[in-house]
């Protein structure tokens, strides 16, 4: 114990008296420690958060799988043969996404995000109320279900966090249902269901008992203890299989389950894939730093030989001088870390913001945030003392076995560097460049793939286009869907009119995104398909003229006019892909499908063939699905987007559409309302993010390697100092000695590249599954990586080499 | 002579040393044999390169030699680990150098404390000895020093007071004048006698026939040989 205090007191005291040293080292680890750690407390909260619940692990998500999809919700009665039939699960539970809008006194009526769910779903998450309860088993059959409850914050900050209104009523939508309870904060994580402010009963007609379509039930159940995953799949795979024979409608032969941790199924293979990249690029700025600090710990054990050798002849064991090597390195690890946390923590919250500054406009919402909590900061603690045994264990290991005798009786302070020294700097300098070449690669491969999915051609322009969300107060002042067509006809008219603007439409979905589910369709004419080759579409809505209004165009047939109403007979536009797919040989115009009925009915003619759009937050765009859209005005929606084409900039025409919609309609709900560009920036926001830091990671990267070669190379210059004065003094001109220097420089630098190169192949071969449009050997990156590699180290060498070969040959005989 | 075992300190029998550098053998020692004496002050004298320094550092266990038998305090050190020499240098062996080998960045105080630390000393011995070793040298009033804020004189002695901290059995000291002018040089070795008055046992490599005069007896060396060996015959006063 008293060497400990004395050694920590030691190496605070060099520290001190080596300024430049110890700030450069304490930088470096900072930069190190703080990028490590600010990249994983997100790929913590992406990927590694654990839920707010009792046994998570004992949460399982139930999926439907098809030949198309992996995780697909349920129809309300195979959910309800689920829940009765099976034998391992304690419960099970369904629920829904909705956005009811709250009507308050004096307010404008606020779109909320609500989830319906069945009466034991808080129950089977083993949450309690904050304050009141949960649902009873009745209130999920109808006319008994006008309960809520409130999610805490959103009580706290816009009721006021008032208790006396438990048991009171309030207004959503048409409904007047009564407060009951209020969920704890912490089922908001953002990477859970969002930001859910309201929570109802789910509630599920008679009618509905048998349905085995539409599918829209998420469900989710707890374990029986000691019931294991893979035992639960079995019961209720071997349930589907009997629930597809009596229900040839629902799970034919090629359909089945799939279940998921709950922790799991809030993380996509994409995500994690992404963040597992990032982990490993982020932790190649850590090796190079290591590298670095354990090279300028090398070059100061060498001048400190002798207080090593004074130290060991007067009884130090090898251990004493390892443990203060190594308390040294902590000391400067411990700083590090302090310097890398601060930056993190900086780091993160600057993100979150930014993320956030994005979002809110779009979505109502604020709420991504990256904790700095125990995880994170056991991570970066792990990583400081892995950090602190990479650069201080060799180096210590080196310097506590000092020739004792030769460097005292020589009583010189610096003994130069012996051949194991020398070689050992050499297998750093190649070290580092190897990991170099794998970061610029693999930054070069990932960021490219990502610029790759952001200029992915959507199939429709984003410029000049301003959107927003609108729902009309169906349930009250609109129940007849005459008066709903009215009334949007002509709010259409009036911001047709609109100074600035040039068109404008209805989609009760934007392109943008992922549809939002998939229907089976059969062709008039063809037999129904057999099992396991369900046909499927994902429908859409569009008003005439929108796909003119976004720059797509309807490339055979016709595009939808007013006339296609509910009273005309139905019909319907695809798109290529749905053509090529389903009649890759005749032209589609004048077919007709149906969709999801069994028997089919209401036979739609398809009139058109517009392109493909892309979906932009998935990480295939390639990948198009078959969509087919319907008329705007034969839906009788109560709720759209709507979309202007815009002369001007579109944001400045916000303030006169609110004007508009006002006058028209007061009642009409209002929100959302943004450029389409800002829509499209806010879906993959990541996309630009990860760029970012990809080249922050590079350029780091490649400032730290290029400095440590640099350092290797002077140090070994300024070594040679008396022979490079020899040789100029023997008449050796400057240029051979310059050559000289360079080529032995250099040479680890070769063998670090072929050896990077080898590693740059493994992380082509292992990454594949995240990049996009990357070939298989990507030639072109690894060249740039490589030349721009070559060249700092290059650089890095002839600097210390030129100022060695300037000196005058008497002045460097003087120095020995 | 029959000598008292209890009281033979360092026994080398048949010593040799051979160091190989690029295949050149040197034999910087061969076929030594030395006893000293508890108590006993001994010279070491001979031309340059003719193998002091590594007898000094084969009786201090810095070097192992490559032949023969070298028994401290009666038991044999030839074949111990290294850690195990290394408490032994702790314990019986006290260092004085040519160039005083103080560390830079201790204080005196420190640098006279650094042998005591690797022993597991209580805080308060290591002080009190720190300061009695210090007082020994007269160097008691300068230990919030750095070393390089002494005269080479003064540095000699604060190495010297280290050496005594760990009270060991035997001060090596190689050339301890060799840095220093005539008249701090006197003074250093005014005091190994006094220190020698003392009952310390002291091994010292010199060229200087003054100084070596000061010892009971002087080995000489010639080509990693012992030629002669010579009793002082009258100290001086
Ligand atoms: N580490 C070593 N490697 C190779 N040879 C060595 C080594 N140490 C000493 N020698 C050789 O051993 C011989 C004896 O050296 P030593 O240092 O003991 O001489 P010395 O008597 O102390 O000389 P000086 O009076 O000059 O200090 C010399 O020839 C020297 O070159
Ligand atoms: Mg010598």
């Amino acid at each position: 114990m008293n060497t400990l205090g004395q050694d920590l007191r030691f190496a605070l005291r060099l520290l001190v008296k080596n300024p430049v040293f110890a700030g450069v080292v304490v930088i470096t680890l900072a930069l190190c420690i703080g990028l490590n750690t600010a990249i994983f407390s997100i790929v913590n909260a992406m990927i590694y958060f654990t839920l707010p619940f009792p046994n998570p692990d004992r949460l399982i998500r139930i999926y439907r799988t098809s030949p198309h999809a992996q995780d697909w919700p349920h129809a309300v009665g195979d959910y309800l043969d689920f829940q009765e039939q099976n034998q391992v699960f304690e419960q099970m539970a369904a629920f829904t996404f909705d956005s009811p809008s709250l009507m308050l006194p004096n307010h404008l009526a606020e779109s909320l995000q609500g989830m319906r769910v069945s009466a034991n779903f808080f129950d089977l998450l083993g949450m309690t109320p904050r304050w009141g309860r949960a649902f009873y088993a009745d209130e999920n059959q109808p006319g008994k279900s006008l309960v809520v409850m409130l999610r805490e914050g959103f009580w706290r900050c816009r009721l006021g966090g008032d208790t006396n209104l438990l048991g009171r009523t309030l207004r959503l939508g048409t409904n007047t249902v009564t407060l009951v309870g209020i969920v704890p904060e912490r089922i908001a994580h953002f990477r859970m269901w969002g930001e859910i402010d309201v929570w109802r009963p789910l509630t599920i007609q008679p009618a509905d008992r048998e349905r085995r379509d539409p599918r829209f039930l998420h469900v989710l159940g707890r374990l029986k203890s000691g019931v294991s995953v893979a035992q639960a799949h079995a019961n209720l795979s071997a349930l589907a299989t009997r629930i597809a024979e009596e229900h040839p409608n629902s799970f034919n032969a090629r359909e089945n389950v799939r279940l998921k941790t709950l922790r799991a199924s809030f993380s996509n293979s994409v995500d994690t894939a992404r963040c597992h990249l990032m982990l490993a690029i982020a932790g190649c700025v850590l090796l190079i730093g290591c590298v670095n600090v354990a090279n300028l710990q090398l070059a100061r054990a060498a001048h400190r030989t002798r207080e090593m050798s004074i130290r060991a002849a007067l009884g130090a064991t090898r251990s004493h001088l390892l443990r203060q090597l190594l308390t040294e390195s902590a000391v400067l690890v411990g700083l590090g870390l302090g310097g890398g946390l601060l930056l993190a923590s900086w780091g993160v919250d600057g993100l979150g913001r930014f993320i956030n500054a994005h979002l809110v406009q779009i979505q109502n919402a604020n709420f991504v945030h990256f904790d700095m909590d125990g995880d994170v900061l056991a991570y970066s603690v792990a990583l400081a003392v892995l950090t602190a045994l990479l650069f201080g264990l060799v180096p210590a290991l080196r310097a506590s076995r000092p020739d004792v005798h030769q460097a005292l009786k020589e009583g010189g302070t610096t003994a130069s560097a012996s051949h194991a020294v020398r070689r050992l700097r050499g297998w750093l300098v190649v070290s580092e460049v190897a990991v170099t070449l794998v970061l610029l690669v693999g930054c070069g491969l990932f960021g490219q793939s990502i610029i790759n999915l952001l200029r992915v051609d959507p199939g429709f322009q984003t410029d000049h286009r301003l959107a927003m969300s609108l729902r009309l107060p169906s349930q009250e002042k609109y129940v007849d869907a005459a008066a709903r067509e009215s009334v949007l006809r002509q709010l259409l008219a009036r911001m047709q009119t609109l100074p600035g603007v040039r068109d404008a439409g209805f989609a009760p979905d934007l392109p943008l995104w992922e549809p939002g589910g998939s229907r089976f369709f059969q062709i008039q004419g063809r037999p129904p398909p057999p099992p396991g080759q369900t046909m499927l579409t994902y429908p859409e809505t569009v008003s005439p003229g929108f796909f003119h209004l976004l720059g797509m165009s309807v490339q055979r047939g016709r595009d939808f006019t007013d006339q296609d109403t509910a009273s005309a007979s139905p019909v319907v536009i695809i798109n290529e892909t749905m053509a090529r797919t389903f009649w890759p040989h005749q032209s589609p115009l004048g077919q007709r499908i149906s969709t999801g009925h069994s028997p089919p009915r209401d036979w739609a003619e398809i009139v058109g063939v517009v392109n493909d759009v892309k979906t932009l937050s998935s990480s295939r765009p390639d990948q198009v699905l078959a969509r087919s859209y319907k008329p705007f005005w034969q839906t009788s929606a109560d709720r759209s987007w709507l979309v202007l084409h815009t002369a001007v900039e579109p944001e400045s025409l916000v303030e006169a559409v609110r004007r508009t919609v006002a006058e028209l309609e007061p009642d009409m709900l209002f929100n959302r309302v943004a450029s389409l560009e800002r829509f499209i920036v806010a879906e993959s926001l990541e996309l630009p993010i990860i760029v970012w830091l990809l080249a922050s990671f590079a350029l780091l990267g490649l400032l730290l390697a290029a400095l440590g070669v640099y350092g290797v190379i002077a140090y070994a210059v300024s070594q040679r100092t008396h022979e490079i004065g020899i040789r100029l003094a023997v008449g050796a001109p400057r240029g051979t000695v310059l050559r000289l220097l360079l080529r032995q420089g250099m040479r680890p630098v070769w063998v670090g590249l072929a050896v990077g190169l080898a590693g740059s192949y493994v992380l082509m071969q292992t990454s594949r599954a995240v990049l996009y449009g990357i070939p298989v050997w990507d030639i072109p990156t690894l060249t740039v990586a490589i030349v721009v590699l070559v060249m700092a180290a290059a650089l890095a060498c002839y600097l210390p080499a030129r100022r060695a070969t300037r000196i005058e040959p008497m002045q460097a005989l003087r120095c020995e | 002579m029959t000598p008292d075992t209890n009281h033979v300190l360092i026994r080398l029998e048949n010593i040799g040393k051979v160091f190989t550098t690029d295949e050149v053998e040197t034999h910087a020692l061969s076929g030594v044999h030395l006893e000293i004496r508890t108590g006993e002050y001994v010279s070491i004298a001979g031309p340059s390169g003719c193998g002091k320094s590594t007898l000094l550092s084969i009786i201090g266990l810095l070097e192992s030699p490559s032949a023969g038998e070298y028994r401290l305090k009666g038991e044999p050190v030839t074949a111990l680990a290294h850690a195990q020499r290394a408490r032994i240098r702790n314990r019986e062996v006290g260092f004085i150098f040519q160039s005083f080998n103080l560390i830079g960045d201790l204080t005196v105080f420190e640098n006279v404390e650094l042998p005591l630390t690797y022993r597991g000393l209580s805080t308060a011995e290591r002080k009190q000895r720190v300061n009695d070793a210090l007082e020994q040298v007269g160097m008691a009033h300068r230990t919030q020093h750095y070393p390089s804020q002494l005269s080479g004189g003064q540095q000699q002695r604060v190495a010297v007071a280290r050496a005594l901290a760990g009270k060991p059995a035997i001060l090596l000291a190689d050339e301890p004048t060799g840095n220093l002018d005539s008249r701090n040089g006197e003074a250093v070795m005014e005091l190994l006698r006094d220190l020698h008055r003392g009952g310390a046992t002291i091994c010292m490599v010199t060229h200087d026939p003054r100084f070596a005069r000061h010892a009971d007896r002087t080995v000489q060396l010639f080509d990693g040989r012992v030629v002669e060996e010579s009793i002082t015959a009258v100290a001086e006063a």
